[in-house]
């Protein structure tokens, strides 16, 4: 088989902690394989000599927070043919969006004793301001819906990131339901699979870190976080979290 | 020698985003050394007020991506000191061992 030319790609951080790149870079057993298909053309946390020219794929990691931010991302469009919200802060913010609820002014005060020199806005996904060509959900996203996207971007198919809620994840693994069994708060049933429901396996309540599932009835969860005792505020709490800017959610958390 | 300077406006190979500018003048002393961080803020401390005490370790997890683990246990350590809560040493030694392979963990990457 002839191969063809390599794919060229790119990796971005805006507002973000860097997790997802890292998350990437945890590709450890298949990493170099993945170095035989793809040329890193750029990539400022992990190499040195970066190739702004043009790139087949973008991913970007992390939310548009400054004014700079906003032209960087519009830059990288441009020389971008297919573009990825790459995790959930680059979809919506994550949790740095919690705060897009507090005045930005009192947000900044009781940070900085000076805030002359912050630039800061509301935080936002890189949606808001340019064309994306998929989301990677998950903070950080799960690496096998990484591998998914880059084998489908390959064979030049689209690639199948799951819709469905953790709680198809969970009956995979025989888990027993949280909040039927346990009277757990747990976000499961809105948001979206990905991480192989990795806390309800543990025991722990899904802190909805995916993001909101296809079409999710936060409703009808919301109303059973109330019959298990959780107060408005903390309904709110559990909606506005990592995807508090996700219309799905805004429904519960207000807007 | 002549008058040099170093100018790196976004430095490869670290977490974060940052730039160096460096002045040398004509006899190899450093004249101007400017350490940028344009690294945009993200208010944790701001917007951590108001959640609840158990969430405050998993929020506080997601200020680096890279040490998820150092922020996750100080996180920790603050709420019960405001809880007047002194876990036992089983706990602080499961946590140590967490730090330390995260220390591991870490090393090995980026060698």
């Amino acid at each position: 088989m002839i191969m063809a030319k390599k794919l060229r790609i790119a990796i971005f951080k805006f507002t973000g902690c860097a997790g997802c790149q890292l998350e990437l870079l945890h590709l450890e057993d298949i990493f170099l394989d993945l170095l035989e298909l793809f040329d890193i053309a750029y990539w400022v946390m992990v190499k040195r000599d970066n190739d702004e020219t043009e790139w087949d794929i973008s991913l970007v990691e992390g939310g548009i927070s400054t004014p700079e931010e906003i032209e960087e991302i519009k830059q990288i469009r441009k020389k971008t043919k297919f573009l990825v919200s790459f995790g959930d802060c680059a979809i919506g913010g994550c949790i740095p969006s919690i705060r897009n609820w507090i005045p930005q002014m009192e947000a900044e005060n009781r940070v900085y004793p000076d805030t002359s020199n912050i630039h800061s806005m509301k935080v936002l996904g890189i949606g808001e301001y340019v064309k994306t060509d998929a989301l990677l959900k998950g903070c950080p996203p799960h690496r096998e819906t990484m591998v998914e996207l880059l084998k489908s971007a390959l064979l030049k198919i689209r690639p199948r990131l799951r819709q469905h809620p953790v709680c198809v994840e969970c009956k995979f693994k025989d888990n027993a339901c949280l909040i039927t069994s346990k009277k757990m708060a747990c976000m499961g049933p809105v948001t979206s699979a990905g991480c192989g429901a990795l806390c309800p396996s543990l025991g722990r309540e899904c802190e909805g870190c995916f993001g909101a599932m296809s079409n999710p009835n936060t409703a009808a969860l919301a109303s059973i976080f109330k019959d298990i005792g959780l107060s408005d505020e903390d309904i709110k709490r559990k909606f506005r979290k990592y995807a508090g800017m996700s219309p799905e959610f805004r429904r519960e958390a207000g807007n | 020698m002549k008058q040099k300077t170093i100018n790196v406006d976004y430095i490869a190979r670290v977490e974060g985003r940052g730039a160096l500018n460096i002045s040398i003048s004509k006899d190899g002393k450093v004249e101007d050394l400017r350490f940028r961080i344009y690294e945009p803020p993200r208010f944790f401390e701001s917007f951590l007020i108001g959640r609840k005490y158990d969430e405050v370790m998993e929020l506080a997890s997601r200020i680096c991506g890279i040490c998820p683990v150092a922020h996750q246990i100080t996180a920790l350590r603050a709420i019960e000191n405001a809880m007047g809560i002194e876990p036992s040493q089983q706990t602080w030694d499961l946590r140590k061992l967490m730090a330390i392979s995260a220390h591991i963990q870490s090393n090995v990457l980026k060698t």
